[in-house]
């Protein structure tokens, strides 16, 4: 498939992306494997996943549900425990190797260095405890304000800074008295408490309304500048992905099938599957042409086809497709998960 | 978490019958119920002496693995002489008769009570819950405790005051799912024709809580068996010659020293059949239950 | 909160009513003339035999000795016991100290066994920790009350002489009376040797009634705990690079101890029957000792009195653990 860069839309306005100012990579993930050993077998869930997250970049990983995007960055921050099992490659930030950690040094990693924020704040937020406490125990547990008085200060300022009005009064409130945008922000604020480097925000949108949405990420575009943070941004959403980030990454049963710069990549899609999720986008310009869904579903992880996973569902599928498929570099920083990419 | 971990399976109550006769505990629970059982049917059969027959040269003489013991009596005998294995099996017949017959008569009472109020649900339903509420709220042994001291021992008025708070049991159970079966199609279906009450109650209604209820019933058999016990021992229950394990503990408290074998034993056989009860029980909600098998 | 409070109390009324009604019809289920057979052997002229009746107000028609006894139950009085000659609420008001320290102290104890150990077994589900703390829950759970109570009497009194067989103290003079709870007098007074003596006396008891509590709050903590790990409030805790200790003992045990709460405060149901039974065992001079004292001795308005005061006192600790629960989740309260 070719496709011309999508104008307007649903899809955002490309131009407001600036070029990406790649820094060096903060976090290296190669040949990540995470199994799940159940009653019947093991599962894998996640399989020879390569990722490169850079300093100052917003990556979009996209994917739909179970393709192991989630699962990939709780592996990452080291969340995953039995029956669950992480192997890998190179797992490294800022090149310490993550691989070799210890318990105590995960914790002081976690929400220190990489923070994470869930799809559901309503659920994600203990609900037994107030705003407040859940904030200031970050602060406590990673030691940065050793006064009760300096974190209750900084937890107001994490309030403000998300955009809260009165943030005495939410400190004090409970998860469940709050609407699903506040709960959303108070959850960012959480993760942002002390000051990480990286965050991951897995499905932010995803259980909010349309109009909460965008003020929701246009949030995570502010903090982003301000705070010089870098982003992952975990959604089914590509939409999201094109109006939000300088990189994108694509996965699929598992595995990252494409890797490129948002725009390149959105423009002319490497990997079949790609391609296909961008159709089933829908077009402001081309309001009448129908919208193509790709035909049949994902595999199960239990039986997942022997070559390319996404051949049983390819338009595109040749003999070469029953061969298990490598990433191939394809330039400019691009690299797609098929052994067609780039070759016609 | 967003990996998918479906996986197909057969039908899921033939996989859990697979899953309970495969479990040797439950299985060897089953089996010890059903010997007690038997044991309780068959006491005059199976009992080697007769269980009232004292005699003060045997008086708290040791079971057969301790010095002075000897076959005739392999469980020795209580201050009164009288054989232990002869007055655990019949016993048996007190302890499980009156937690198996409780159990059966308040099941009945409360399902149908239950299903009345589940259907009607008019003022009968609004007064039965009501009782149910603040029978409920009694503690209950406390509430047994009172109404035997009041109406006196006897094996009669043990069974009267345990279902008279164990029918609550079954009647919320009932109730509850009747509640549930009334909104189902085929029920709403069974009405628009115009079937009579009675006959959607039996024909439709019964057999789809028949199952909730028999499994509460279960494991209830083991909390009665202990209820009955503990009446017994307090000297509220049957009356002598009838035997019964809590009676057999009062006994025994005051050879304590002397004879341990008297009060302990029959706690013993208590205990047994009450956790073989509630071991069988928890294996089949396990092997039935798939939520519990993720 | 307040509001909740006075809501609660409001539907306290006709639970509390209904609670007399059903008291008061226990009384009536006495076979045959309650005044003879109360007297039972004793002599006693016609006149007598009237007063007593009239005094028990066995002379009025059915409806009217409800009312009454309602009535006269709301004010504290249940008539005078036969046998001790005073008052009821005087004799039962005497041994209540007793009770309340050996029921407290079962308490404590049941918490602090049932409520960590089922913690810990369901933090290490499937493991060897778990799989022994849970067969001896079920084990507890099967266990008949009065065995386990002469088990222990057997072993460790009878055999071992660690604790003395039955009675509240060894002692003639007791410590100076402040709460009459013999432990805290005995701290109070200053008296080491007292309190030793208390506790030693205590010991069994309290363990007889609290282990098959603790088994229940054991099993229910456990079930609590690893609903509470699969939520995603745990993984977002850990994610915050919180320690283990604060995950376990602040976002999973506040969560997991409100359903706790809720099933120990139906246990006191069954600590106060078992109450009855231990402290028969144990000849711990308590309530639970009178009331079956006085079946035996057909005192029935004192055991009409004990039962409805067990029973309010249920109902009351009921609604006390319903407004905890609401503490404990804020959800509720909302």
């Amino acid at each position: 498939m070719s496709g011309a860069p999508i104008p307007g839309a649903l899809m955002p306005d490309l131009s407001r992306i600036a070029t990406p100012t790649i820094g060096e990579p903060i976090l290296r993930i190669d040949g990540l494997r995470v199994t799940f050993n159940g009653d019947r077998g093991a599962v894998r869930a996640v399989n020879g996943v390569e990722l490169d997250v850079h300093r100052g970049e917003c990556l979009g990983v996209v994917g739909e549900s179970g393709s192991g995007k989630t699962v990939t960055f709780l592996a990452t921050l080291g969340l995953l425990a039995p029956p669950a099992h992480v192997e890998a490659e190179t797992l490294s930030w800022q090149g310490i190797d993550l691989r070799a950690l210890s318990p105590a040094a995960w914790r002081a990693l976690r929400g220190r260095d990489i923070a994470l924020t869930m799809q559901d704040a309503l659920t994600a937020l203990n609900p037994a405890l107030t705003i407040g406490t859940q904030i200031t125990e970050v602060l406590q547990a990673h030691g940065d304000l050793p006064s009760a008085a300096a974190r209750h200060t900084r937890a107001e300022e994490l309030l403000r800074l998300v955009g809260f009005a009165d943030p005495a009064r939410q400190l004090r409130a409970y998860p469940h008295e709050q609407s699903g945008g506040m709960r959303q922000r108070a959850m960012i604020a959480v993760a942002l408490a002390c000051g990480p480097k990286l965050l991951i925000a897995d499905e932010p949108t995803t259980a909010l309304d349309v109009t909460v949405q965008a003020q929701v990420l246009e949030l995570l575009d502010t903090l982003r500048a301000q705070l010089h943070l870098s982003l992952v941004l975990i959604t089914h959403n590509l939409g999201v992905v094109a109006a939000h980030c300088d990189r994108i990454a694509v996965m699929y049963a598992g595995q990252v099938v494409e890797t490129g710069p948002t725009a390149q990549v959105i423009a002319a899609p490497a990997h079949p599957y790609t391609a296909g999720l961008l159709a089933c986008l829908p077009r402001l310009d081309r309001l009448d042409a129908p919208l193509a869904p790709i035909p049949g579903r994902v595999p199960e992880l239990t039986h997942l086809p022997p070559g390319c996973r996404f051949a049983p569902r390819c338009a595109a599928r040749t003999d070469g497709c029953d061969l298990p498929q490598a990433m191939r570099a394809l330039g400019a920083g691009r690299a797609a998960r098929c052994h067609l990419a780039g070759v016609a | 978490m967003s990996a998918s971990l479906t996986i197909h399976e057969a039908s899921p109550s033939a996989l859990g019958l697979r899953r309970f006769i495969t479990d040797r505990t439950s299985l060897g629970c089953v089996a010890i119920v059903l010997v007690a059982g038997l044991a309780a049917l068959f006491a005059s059969a199976i009992a080697p002496h007769d269980p009232a027959d004292a005699d003060l040269m045997r008086r708290l003489q040791p079971p057969v693995w301790q010095a002075g013991g000897d076959w005739s009596y392999p469980l020795g005998c209580d201050g009164l002489g009288r054989d232990m294995l002869s007055r655990l099996v019949f016993g048996a017949r007190v302890s499980l008769g009156v937690g198996f017959g409780v159990v059966l008569v308040s099941s009945v009472i409360g399902t149908l009570l239950g299903m009345l109020a589940g259907f009607a649900r008019s003022a009968i339903n609004a007064v039965l819950s009501r009782v149910a509420d603040v029978l409920l709220g009694f503690p209950y042994l406390v509430f047994a405790i009172g109404l035997m001291g009041m109406m006196g021992p006897g094996l009669g008025n043990i069974v009267i005051t345990l279902v008279l708070k164990e029918w609550v049991v079954a009647f919320r159970v009932a109730r509850g799912e009747t509640l549930g079966a009334r909104e189902q199609d085929y029920v709403e279906a069974a009405r628009a024709l115009g079937c009579p009450s009675w006959r959607i109650m039996c024909g439709e209604i019964l057999p789809n809580i028949l199952s909730p209820v028999l499994v509460v019933a279960t494991i209830r058999m083991a909390h009665v068996i202990i209820m009955e016990s503990s009446l017994s021992f307090l000297g509220l229950g049957v009356q002598p010659p009838s035997v019964s394990w809590g009676g057999m503990v009062a006994d025994g408290r005051e050879f304590l020293a002397e004879g341990w074998w008297v009060a302990t034993l029959p706690g013993l056989a208590i205990l047994v059949v009450v956790l073989a009860i509630n071991l069988a029980s928890q294996g089949a909600r396990e092997a039935f239950d798939p939520r519990l098998h993720r | 909160m307040t509001i909740r409070v006075l809501q609660r109390v409001l539907q306290l009324i006709p639970v509390l009513l209904a609670t007399i009604m059903i008291v008061f019809a226990m009384t009536t289920a006495t076979p045959g003339d309650p005044i003879q057979i109360m007297l039972g052997d004793q002599r006693a002229t016609p006149e007598q035999v009237a007063a007593l009746r009239h005094d028990m107000g066995l002379d009025l028609p059915l409806a009217e000795r409800f009312v009454s006894f309602v009535w006269r139950a709301l004010h504290g009085d249940f008539g005078r016991s036969f046998f001790h000659r005073r008052p009821v609420l005087d004799v039962i008001a005497d041994r209540l100290p007793a009770t309340i320290e050996l029921a407290l102290a079962a308490t404590v104890l049941a918490l602090g066994i049932g409520i960590p150990l089922g913690l810990l077994a369901g933090v290490r589900r499937g493991r060897p920790t778990d799989r022994a703390a849970s067969i001896s829950a079920l084990v507890g759970v099967s266990m008949p009350g009065f065995w386990l109570g002469l088990l222990l009497m057997l072993l460790f009194s009878v055999m071992l002489h660690w604790f003395p067989v039955s009675g509240r103290t060894g002692y003639g003079d007791e410590p100076a009376a402040v709460t009459h709870l013999l432990l805290i007098d005995s701290v109070l007074s200053g008296r080491p040797a007292a309190f030793a003596d208390a506790l030693r006396h205590l010991a069994l008891p309290a363990i007889t009634l609290a282990l098959p509590m603790a088994a229940v709050l054991m099993r229910v903590t456990r079930a609590s705990v690893i609903d509470v790990l699969r939520a995603d409030y745990v993984l977002f805790a850990r994610a915050k690079g919180l320690s283990r200790r604060r995950v376990l003992l602040l976002h999973v045990l506040k969560n997991a101890l409100a359903p706790a709460v809720s099933v120990a405060a139906l246990e006191i149901g069954a600590l106060l029957g078992g109450n009855m039974i231990v402290e028969t065992i144990f000849a711990w001079p308590g309530v639970g000792r009178l009331v079956v004292e006085a079946i035996f001795a057909r005192n029935y308005p004192l055991v009409q009195a004990v039962v409805l005061l067990y029973a309010v006192v249920f109902v009351l600790l009921n609604s006390l653990a319903d407004l905890l629960y609401g503490v404990l989740n804020p959800r509720i309260t909302a």
